[in-house]
């Protein structure tokens, strides 16, 4: 029997929080649009699209030229939803890995329009995207991290690491270290005491708490009047406990600090106290020389010619059975690139620790 | 042929244009001219299983219900007609003015939206119970083809579908591992970069170390250019100093003397006897030597006067004696005797 077939009805118009990819040059204009609507169900569900298309460096393009990073600054901070902010965030950060978002978002002033939700946000998922997002920023392009000072953020890190959750210090202090490229918010974190904060979290239980406050007390250290005020807070007796610190991380901030604040006359001197301390420094900073890590041995060498200018430390060092073998065996490295980096500063080492007047 | 997936007893052909000729019959099918089936209308397109198969039951008794509500509009239609025509239409109102539905019964009644319910009785209609009109079948047109499908050459799509599959799984495992590696690319990247960044910072370091190291070196350099400029000026001081000193010892050698003696000139040194010795004593001393000799002056002086007056009388006296002498000589030489007793005369005067 024949059949009468009816033709296929025309596809219906799929339901609007049913995000459909636009083709080519039309999908960034288009998420942006979605991004950007009232309905709550939409709005979450192209910004989970938006995360996902960031990855994708053409999509990314597409969407910064379409001004999404706007409309995500907005939804940040806008006191929107939970779930939009955190998405906002997270897709922010998605933008700042791609160069031409990010450029988008130095020049739609992001630091500055999602300040309060970065550092104040009762989400602790939506500040922990606004922190990478903001360090991604701070470490692209040069003007990056510009923006991220001029907005105002070294003084208001300087005081919201000590009060930010255990999990997030990290990440403050990072942005925090990602400013002082910059000379003035090098110096608006040092104005806004910088030091006492990196010192006072060197102290934390948590060992990336401490290798970040390591690596910004390091950075704050670039300035000549910081070595002095941290040499007068006694950064040097706290950092030479930290070179024994069970975590990589923290000894390896922990030795780079050092070297920064013992380039001082007054640092090398703190170096051998009025006191004996528990375990001595020098013995410290020998048993680094044997570290297998590459950075970690390098910085010593540094900090080895650092101190050695000191007599007593000198003498000291060159006393020790342990030191010179040690820096011998740098120098007799494999032969890598690396190591010829490392040898090159454990000839400086050397020369520092047989130096005589 | 033997290596492809399918094989066919009658190899396909294209279908006949109806563009060149629509005959029922081709009387020459060497000149048909191919045409593509996608524009054919005789093709149905799209999912055969979702489409939906009507039967002619079905379309007739559709095609009854339609009729019937079709007749009952218009049966209504023309009531409402009929009633609109039986009553007197109400005049229009005067301008400024509208007309307003009013109730002007004895007994009010509540008025509400409730469309106007009114019931309506209908039976089957006896056409409905005839024997559906057997199906029109049009005069076949076409050209008939056969085929044979032998088991097995028709779409099986639990053997079909597998090659799909697998690319389609493929493809996205690929797609998922390629965007996790990328991932991790890119944390690879952001990690060596942050390495990168403390090496660079390290340097920086190393650099501030060989400054201070050069400005060690350097103070220390001007604080020995400076202790040598001391130690040669500490020398050339030293002797001055010594030549001073030698010079200072030789010139104050006999100052001590000297300076007692102008001290003493300048009566730093007052001995009160000595000084009651000039101041009082002396001047008296010499004050009454000075009387004391003029007195002896005075005194010599008249002594002198009584002297030269003795004199001078002695000397007339002497020359009185002479005189007499002289008469006595005269007188000896007269008298040689008298003489001797001249010369008595002058020893005794003598």
């Amino acid at each position: 029997m024949p059949l009468i077939v009816k033709p296929t009805p025309a596809h219906p118009e799929p339901p609007a929080h049913k995000i459909m990819p636009a083709f080519a040059t039309r999908f960034g204009p288009k998420l942006a649009g979605e991004v950007a609507a009232t309905d709550r169900l939409v709005r979450v569900n192209a910004l989970t699209a938006l995360c996902d298309a960031l990855s994708d460096p053409e999509q990314a393009h597409g969407c910064a030229d379409a001004g999404v990073v706007e409309t995500l600054n907005a939804h940040v901070s806008g006191g929107q939803d939970a779930p939009t902010r955190v998405l906002a965030a997270k897709a922010l950060c998605g933008c700042a890995r791609d160069a031409r978002a990010a450029r988008a978002m130095v020049d739609a002033a992001t630091p500055a329009a999602i300040q309060g939700a970065c550092l104040n946000d009762a989400e602790q998922d939506v500040r922990m995207h606004c922190y990478d997002a903001l360090i991604r920023l701070g470490g692209g392009p040069r003007r990056g991290a510009s923006s991220i000072v001029a907005a105002g953020y070294p003084k208001a890190l300087v005081e919201k690491a000590e009060k930010e959750s255990v999990g997030l210090q990290p990440r403050a202090l990072d942005l925090l270290t990602s400013c002082l490229g910059n000379e003035q918010g090098l110096a608006e974190a040092l104005d806004a005491g910088g030091i006492a904060t990196c010192l006072s979290l060197l102290g934390s239980m948590e060992a990336a708490v401490r290798a970040a406050a390591g690596r910004c007390l390091a950075g704050l250290c670039f300035d000549m009047s910081a070595k002095d005020a941290a040499v007068e807070a006694d950064a040097v007796d706290t950092l030479c406990a930290l070179l024994e610190d069970p975590d990589l991380g923290a000894r390896r901030a922990a030795c780079a600090a050092l070297v920064s604040v013992t380039t001082t006359d007054e640092g090398k001197r703190r170096m051998v106290p009025a006191e004996p301390r528990p375990r001595d420094a020098v013995a410290a900073i020998i048993a680094l020389l044997a570290e297998p890590d590459a950075y970690l041995t390098t910085t010593a060498c540094k900090l080895v010619a650092n101190v050695a200018v000191h007599p007593k430390v000198r003498a000291q060092l060159r006393e020790d059975k342990e030191c010179l073998p040690a820096i011998d065996a740098l120098i007799a490295g494999p032969g890598t690139d690396q190591d010829a980096l490392v040898a090159q500063h454990a000839r400086i080492a050397k020369d520092a620790v047989l130096w005589e007047p | 042929m033997a290596n492809s997936a399918y094989t066919h007893t009658t190899s396909p052909k294209p279908l006949l244009s109806k563009m060149k000729k629509t005959t029922y019959r081709a009387e020459d099918e060497e000149n048909i001219i191919t045409n593509n089936i996608m524009f054919d209308r005789r093709v149905v397109r799209g999912n055969t299983y979702a489409a939906q198969v009507v039967t002619h039951n079905t379309q007739r008794e559709v095609e009854r219900m339609r009729y019937e509500s079709e007749r009952t509009l218009r049966r209504d239609a023309t009531c409402q007609r009929k009633e609109r025509l039986a009553k007197p239409s109400t005049p229009p109102p005067a301008e400024g003015r509208a007309h307003i539905k009013a109730q002007t019964d004895t007994f009010l009644e509540e008025l509400s939206d409730r469309p106007v319910e009114s019931e309506a009785v209908t039976q089957t209609e006896a056409i409905l119970d005839r024997p559906p009109s057997p199906l029109f079948i049009p005069s076949k047109t076409g050209v008939d083809k056969e085929t044979d499908i032998p088991g097995g050459d028709l779409f099986d799509f639990d053997i079909e579908v597998k090659p799909i599959l697998e690319v389609l799984v493929g493809k996205t495992l690929r797609v998922s591992m390629m965007e996790v590696m990328e991932e991790a690319e890119l944390d690879a990247i952001q990690r060596r970069q942050m390495e990168f960044e403390q090496m660079r910072n390290a340097e920086l370091v190393e650099v501030q170390r060989l400054d201070a190291e050069a400005s060690r070196r350097f103070a220390e350099k001007q604080r020995r250019f400076t202790q040598e400029t001391d130690r040669l000026r500490q020398q050339a001081e030293l002797g001055q100093k010594v030549a001073a000193r030698a010079f200072a010892r030789s010139y104050l050698a006999n100052l001590s003397e000297l300076a007692f003696d102008q001290l003493e000139d300048s009566g730093h040194f007052v001995d009160p006897v000595e000084k009651e010795i000039q101041d009082s004593f002396i001047p008296w001393l010499f004050d009454s030597v000075v009387e004391t000799t003029n007195n002896h002056i005075s005194s010599s002086s008249c002594v002198d006067a009584l002297i030269v007056d003795a004199i001078e009388l002695a000397s007339n006296l002497q020359s009185d004696v002479i005189k007499q002498i002289k008469q006595k000589e005269r007188a000896r030489v007269f008298a040689v005797e008298d003489a001797q007793e001249i010369k008595e005369a002058e020893g005794t005067a003598k």
